[in-house]
């Protein structure tokens, strides 16, 4: 299980482009599959490389099964932006070094697949005696998930794992990672879009940095409500009472159907009538992140 | 496989894959067997004194040094093998042994054909002194091989290597730094006259001192930036 207390860290900037930030961040992924939906400017790439161990906090704590993420480098394996892969060691070696380093770590004597198999998934057969350093960027890529999605790492930090790969390797891409997460692997992945992904277990957006779940989108942009509960729903009342696509909140513990004016409420449950699921959804998320509120769950009527 | 194997197996596919890394190293080698090879019949020791330990010595060293960690930072060398769970320590380690044992393979190999090629009538027979001669430039090359290590420690790219090879230059030969650059010990052992009143034995455990502490160091520093 992952686990990311409080975390606060700083990216490095690129030209023009200001260092992504993570402040005051937390998030717990147990078994399944949890989508942050978020661009590497919001700090997606940062919080895959905190929740794999590469990257320390600055601040907070960065847990593995209650272990410092650091210190569980072998339970994880990490596909982000820049893959550490052996750059003069072969494709074949690569996938090999890594079964047996995980082996050792994990403590594992489960005997190692046939290296030429699992190349040939992964459309990577003829490249088996090539060397990494010598591999185009789908390549290397679809060989980092090859190892990542292939071996024994119980915990898989994914970052756009259906973008910028070997198109021979899609197809073995999204169907490992689908019976990954059925397996009950812990599965982060951080990614623009859902689209072609499994069904994740928790979805969240990432933000500028900050964290709030995210709708699943609706199919359709079908008339209906949301409901929604969180500890402390009340900031959240002035701004969405004003929304022009919210036009009814309701309270579930205030029989008036108006907000409780006092602080005998520590958990509200409100539910938002409107013109759409989509606007509301939008409306709420935007709410939300304004105003620091932390959503606890929500579900479309 | 056993896991030290596993670990070596990352610097040793950067020593068997690239064979322009070892360029570096080779016009020093060539300079050195040269002026060896000018001064053939005088005493072998200036050769030895001369442009094998003042420049071959150091730079090929730190060439190779930089071939095994793959041109650097020993922390970065080891990050592939890191992030398939092994230990930090452990990588560093097998990496620090590899670099020095190759730099004091080069060094050993350098001065005793140095040693061959510049051999006057007055030196003591070739095959005592071969054995001395490569004996001594292994230690050296071992200590300089420690040295670059844990300069690789310092810097994106390793850059603190460098930084290391010019105090060794500007800075080794002071009484001061006796302690700290290995090039005082190495000439004095080579045959140079030095200020340090040192017998031979102090300056060889001198020198294993500072590949062993250089070496101890650079390994911490890499356990300590992989937390």
């Amino acid at each position: 299980m992952i686990v990311l207390g409080n975390v606060t860290v700083t990216g490095t900037s690129a030209r023009g482009v200001p260092a992504p930030r993570l402040a005051g961040l937390s998030l717990s992924c147990a078994a399944g599959l949890t989508l942050v939906l978020g661009s590497k400017a919001d700090g997606a790439e940062l919080l895959g490389d905190l929740a794999a161990g590469v990257l320390a906090p600055k601040r907070g704590t960065a847990t593995l099964f209650d272990q410092r993420a650091s210190s569980m480098r072998g339970h994880v394996a990490r596909v982000g932006e820049r893959s550490l892969l052996p750059e003069h060691a072969t494709v074949k070696a690569t996938l090999e070094l890594a079964w047996a380093l995980r082996a050792e770590a994990l403590g594992s004597t489960a005997s190692a697949p046939s290296t030429d198999e699992r190349l040939a998934r992964f459309a990577l057969g003829h490249l088996a005696s090539a060397q990494v350093r010598s591999l185009e960027l789908p390549e290397r890529r679809a060989l980092a998930f090859c190892e990542a999605l292939t071996g024994l790492a119980p915990v898989l930090v994914l970052s756009e794992p259906l973008a910028h790969v070997a198109a021979g390797a899609l197809p073995a891409i999204a169907e490992t990672l689908r019976g990954r997460v059925d397996d009950g692997a812990v599965v982060l992945v951080t990614a623009l879009s859902d689209r072609g992904l499994p069904v994740a277990k928790q979805r969240l957006s990432l933000q500028r940095g900050v964290l709030a779940p995210a709708l699943a989108a609706p199919q359709h942009d079908a008339p209906g409500a949301i409901r929604v509960h969180g500890t402390d729903l009340r900031p959240l009342t002035q701004v969405l009472a004003v929304h022009p696509d919210v036009h009814q909140m309701l309270w579930t513990d205030a029989p008036s159907g108006s907000p409780p004016s006092t602080d005998a409420a520590p958990h509200a449950v409100l539910t938002l009538h409107g013109p759409s699921r989509l606007a509301l959804a939008k409306a709420l998320q935007a709410a939300a992140t304004a105003h620091g509120v932390a959503l606890d769950q929500w579900e479309l009527l | 496989m056993s896991t030290s194997r596993l670990l070596f197996a990352f610097p040793m596919a950067r020593l068997r894959h690239s064979p322009r890394g070892y360029l570096p190293a080779l016009p020093w080698a060539l300079l050195a067997l040269g002026q060896a090879a000018a001064l053939r019949g005088a005493s072998h020791n200036r050769a030895l004194t001369s442009l094998f330990s003042d420049l071959a010595l150091p730079l090929g060293a730190m060439a190779l040094v930089a071939l095994v960690f793959g041109t650097k930072s020993l922390f970065s060398a080891c990050e592939s093998a890191m992030a398939f769970g092994a230990p930090a320590r452990r990588v560093a380690a097998a990496h620090i042994a590899l670099a020095v044992g190759v730099s004091s393979l080069f060094a050993a190999v350098l001065g005793a054909a140095v040693c061959a090629v510049g051999h006057g009538s007055q030196d003591p027979a070739l095959p005592t002194d071969l054995i001395t001669t490569a004996g001594v430039s292994a230690l050296s090359g071992a200590a300089y091989g420690a040295l670059f290590a844990f300069g690789s420690t310092f810097g994106a790219s390793g850059g603190g290597r460098m930084a290391l090879l010019l105090g060794d230059w500007l800075l080794g030969r002071g009484v001061a730094f006796a302690f700290v650059f290995p090039r005082l010990h190495a000439e004095r052992l080579l045959g140079a006259p030095s200020p340090l009143e040192l017998s031979p034995q102090t300056s060889s455990l001198m020198l294993v001192m500072m590949t062993l502490v250089f070496s101890g160091f650079a390994v911490l520093r890499v356990s300590r930036q992989a937390r």
